[in-house]
């Protein structure tokens, strides 16, 4: 099987326009939640990018003004990722991927506003305007929307692609912002907590919302075979439509495809949402693979749940911790719930760090799972 | 390279017609209009599945259509249901339900946006409400696309198949945002049995996009 290598990347959120910014205040213990007012619901926390820096960052890159935040932010962030590199993006040994579960939903009442952006609401013109902002070609972007797992998801189907030599590389870009219309819907689910989220902790009441974009750019140039892309899996839990299994049925058999056993997992990135049923479903999933003492963490406490965005953040969160070796806390845990230990982080460990886990899971019954290993 | 994506059926499902291959099954006579013309195809289906009736428009098209797809080939129902998987792919995501929802968003002050409409604002719920009727658990992915992507479908089918992820799998194109709402199903499985036949690439494009 070809070897599929993770060449660049980029983080955008409330933390930080790069990854080296993320990494400096995840090792700090930063968050970039905060408690904000809203028009219908009142307070709420959420994790927003902060427009001033952003277009600094856009002045910068040279991004164009005719275009939405979200698709100038995604162009930002996958020139940011390819910064240096003088990769040909209209080469068509490049693909692209693009996660999102609502793209430009926020225009939906305003779409005159978005008319004289020449933007659309279809979320594969949206993928086609930003690839196009970055000089890309003209592959056909495939826009994966999945829901939660989208950005999981989209890198997998990055490594498959290159895997079966449809690509040599493949830049995949996953973004989503905060809008109204998510915000209200996650309120009329109850699903949004009454302060930071805190994922796995025994008091959690639910997600911060966050809002972000992300870059992977995968490859199969053996240069760059610092980090690779080892497997993958997605299932359907086919249990309920907004709530997971409660056996963890779709968590386990994801890892059963991708993992024997033979090499440990020395870390995990769970999706930790911060909902009762979602961690509950997550610890148990572990618990019962035998995973418990793996170390664990969710990294929404620091940029709140990004939806699209989020596979992809925490891949490259995940990542960034086993190349530094340095496992980062799951902000906002505190104290475990009893049902089915397992050992989320509660301080940063320096630890080496060979082989990682990130799981998604979401609305639809949907999980994803896939492992990265160091190549010393 | 061997191909090793096997045709084995077909359905069409749209406001005039529910068809598998040439055969058809269902005729809108009298121009019923779109929700009289669900009822009438669940009925004939012989569903007993009340979930349908709160399900949004791109669901109840494409569970109606993957309903009419498991009469045709049982086997579907049978084997590895792990190893059964759903692709699908639409141009506008689930954009005619966004909007119901955002009318729910923009009524007066206290009132509740609704959260039963809120789910279905992801378009891969769909591939959920499937799941559920059917217990698939395999591979699955919802795709945003103009046209009915084969140039990437196919191969990563291809990649599914021949690394034995999946051996069965539901693809398909469900768009109920246009004036002609439409879901086309094939189920294309991993070897011949059941009067399966190899399926290329263009063969695949040349019947979704006709």
């Amino acid at each position: 099987m070809k070897k599929v290598y993770l060449q660049a990347d980029n983080m955008v959120s409330s933390l930080g326009l790069t990854t080296r910014e993320h990494w400096v205040n995840l090792v700090a213990g930063k968050s970039g939640i905060k408690e904000t007012s809203h028009k219908r619901i009142g307070s709420v926390w959420v994790s927003e990018v902060d427009n001033h820096n952003l277009e600094k960052a856009f002045l910068k890159y040279e991004i164009p003004e005719k275009a939405t935040r979200l698709e100038r932010m995604a162009a930002y962030s996958i020139k940011e990722a390819l910064e240096g590199s003088n990769l040909d993006l209209k080469d068509p040994t490049t693909g692209f991927i693009f996660s999102t579960t609502k793209g430009n939903v926020d225009f939906l009442k305003t779409r005159e506003a978005l008319n004289e952006l020449d933007s659309s609401l279809a979320l594969h013109s949206t993928a086609k305007k930003i690839w196009s902002m970055c000089g890309g070609g003209n592959q056909n972007p495939v826009v994966v929307c999945n829901a939660c797992i989208s950005g999981l998801m989209a890198i997998i189907i990055g490594g498959r692609l290159i895997r079966q030599g449809v690509y040599d590389r493949v830049v995949v870009c996953g973004a989503d912002e905060i809008s109204d219309f998510v915000l209200t819907g996650f309120n009329a689910l109850k699903a949004l907590g009454s302060s930071a989220c805190k994922p796995f902790d025994a008091k959690r009441d639910g997600i911060s919302l966050g809002e972000g974009c992300a870059t992977v750019v995968l490859t199969r140039d053996a240069n760059f075979e610092g980090i690779e892309y080892v497997d993958g899996a997605v299932s359907n839990d086919a249990n309920h439509i907004s709530g997971p299994s409660r056996t963890a049925s779709g968590l386990l058999q994801v890892v059963e495809q991708i993992w024997d056993g033979t090499e440990p997992i020395d870390f995990i990135s769970a999706h930790g949402t911060a909902t009762i049923y979602n961690d509950a479903m997550e610890a148990q999933g572990f618990n019962r693979l035998g995973m418990e003492d793996v170390p664990l963490n969710s990294f929404k406490g620091f940029w709140g749940h990004t939806l699209g965005a989020a596979g992809l953040l925490e891949t490259i969160a995940a990542v960034q911790s086993m190349k530094e070796d340095l496992l980062i806390k799951s902000l906002g845990f505190d104290e475990l719930e009893d049902a089915f230990p397992v050992s989320v982080l509660k301080s940063n460990r320096m630890t080496e760090v060979n082989q990682i886990f990130k799981t998604s899971s979401g609305f639809g019954g949907c999980n994803a799972g896939a492992i990265f290993k160091k190549n010393d | 390279m061997t191909e090793h994506i096997h045709l084995h059926s077909t359905i069409q499902l749209n406001s005039r017609m529910l068809a598998s291959g040439s055969k058809v099954l269902w005729e809108n006579v009298n121009d019923k209009d779109l929700n009289q013309s669900l009822k009438e195809v669940y009925q004939l289906l012989d569903m007993a599945y009340p979930k349908f009736y709160k399900m949004d428009n791109l669901s109840k098209f494409g569970v109606l259509a993957v309903e009419a797809l498991v009469k045709v080939a049982p086997e579907l129902k049978a084997g590895d249901l792990e190893k059964t998987g759903v692709f699908l792919m639409n141009s506008s995501s689930s954009e005619e339900t966004d909007e119901k929802y955002l009318a729910t968003v923009n009524t007066e002050e206290n009132s509740l946006p609704s959260p039963a409409l809120f789910v279905y604002t992801l378009p891969n719920i769909l591939i959920g409400e499937i799941c559920i009727r059917h217990k698939f658990t395999g591979e699955q992915g919802f795709f945003v696309s103009d046209h009915f992507d084969s140039g990437f479908l196919y191969p990563y089918l291809e990649h599914l198949f021949q690394n034995e992820l999946l051996e069965k799998a539901i693809i398909g194109w469900v768009e109920v945002k246009d004036e002609e709402p439409v879901a086309k199903l094939m189920y294309v499985k991993n070897n011949q049995d059941g009067g399966a036949k190899k399926i290329k690439e263009e063969a695949m494009k040349n019947w979704f996009q006709a």
